[in-house]
């Protein structure tokens, strides 16, 4: 269920002619993909994904989308041929693989190779930070100054007059 | 299943390409991109919960923190742009254009 919802929400999301429309249905999709990590027992990850992404990141589009004032579209699909076609071929490609996947966990994978009990501490604040901060401080650290460079671009960016 | 939710990401994956390639307007791609990423990260979840280890969560904690980046200076990138073109739509923002 929580799939369906994801993927329909997707799907309308790429095509909605007004673009509050289209965050909307964002917010949807994004909650929607928070539900299956929920689902597949990673908690700490999916409330990060309702607070980082359906909290900050669609707060900051709907800022741009007021701020610029971004009208209800003409029409949604005026690309060229060219990108048409590039685009079926893409999606082709990537659902024969969906396609590929569905039958082989179904024919092939016979014995279960997935762990089907996880242990208890899984997908736990706990779990997640003794690894976050023993093995991948270094990272750690490194994405704060990601974090730090990207503030300064915003704003240098922006600003009219330096 | 487990690969149930492979596919799931396979299938967002390809929407968002979709919405990257066939939209005109800058937002949408930009959101489709979003789309993208949380494809990936849902399948680096599902990996993580089939092996058990805790690394493809500490990965998504990552690719959340670019994504959040990433929003930030294209939307910056965004404003820049319509102060100067007056537009979103992609093919007028053709100046690198040969």
């Amino acid at each position: 269920m929580g799939s369906l919802i994801a993927v329909g929400s997707a799907t309308l999301v790429v095509s909605r002619k007004n673009p509050v429309h289209s965050v909307l249905f964002l917010i949807v999709s994004l909650l929607s993909v928070a539900l299956l990590f929920l689902l597949l027992g990673a908690q700490f990850i999916a409330a990060l994904q309702v607070i980082v992404y359906a909290g900050a990141i669609v707060v900051l589009f709907l800022f741009v989308i007021m701020l610029l004032n971004v009208r209800r579209e003409l029409a949604v699909f005026h690309s060229s041929l060219a990108q048409r076609i590039t685009a079926i071929v893409l999606v082709a490609v990537l659902l024969i693989q969906t396609l590929m996947i569905a039958v082989a966990s179904l024919v092939w994978v016979r014995k279960e190779a997935w762990v089907t009990q996880p242990s208890v501490s899984f997908g736990t604040v706990q779990a997640v930070g003794r690894e976050l901060f023993a093995r991948y401080l270094f990272q750690f650290e490194v994405a704060s100054v990601l974090l730090l460079a990207a503030i300064v671009a915003a704003v240098s960016i922006v600003k009219k007059r330096l | 299943m487990l690969s149930h939710y492979l596919a799931v990401s396979a299938v967002l994956f390809a929407i968002g390409v979709t919405g990257v390639l066939l939209r005109r307007n800058l937002l949408i791609v930009l959101m489709s991109i979003e789309l993208m990423l949380n494809a990936a990260n849902l399948a680096f979840v599902t990996f993580s919960r089939a092996i058990g280890g805790m690394d493809g969560q500490i990965i998504v904690l990552f690719v959340m923190t670019i994504a959040a980046a990433e929003v930030a200076v294209g939307l910056a990138i965004v404003l820049a742009v319509f102060r100067v073109r007056e537009t979103t739509n992609v093919d007028k923002i053709n100046l690198l254009k040969w």
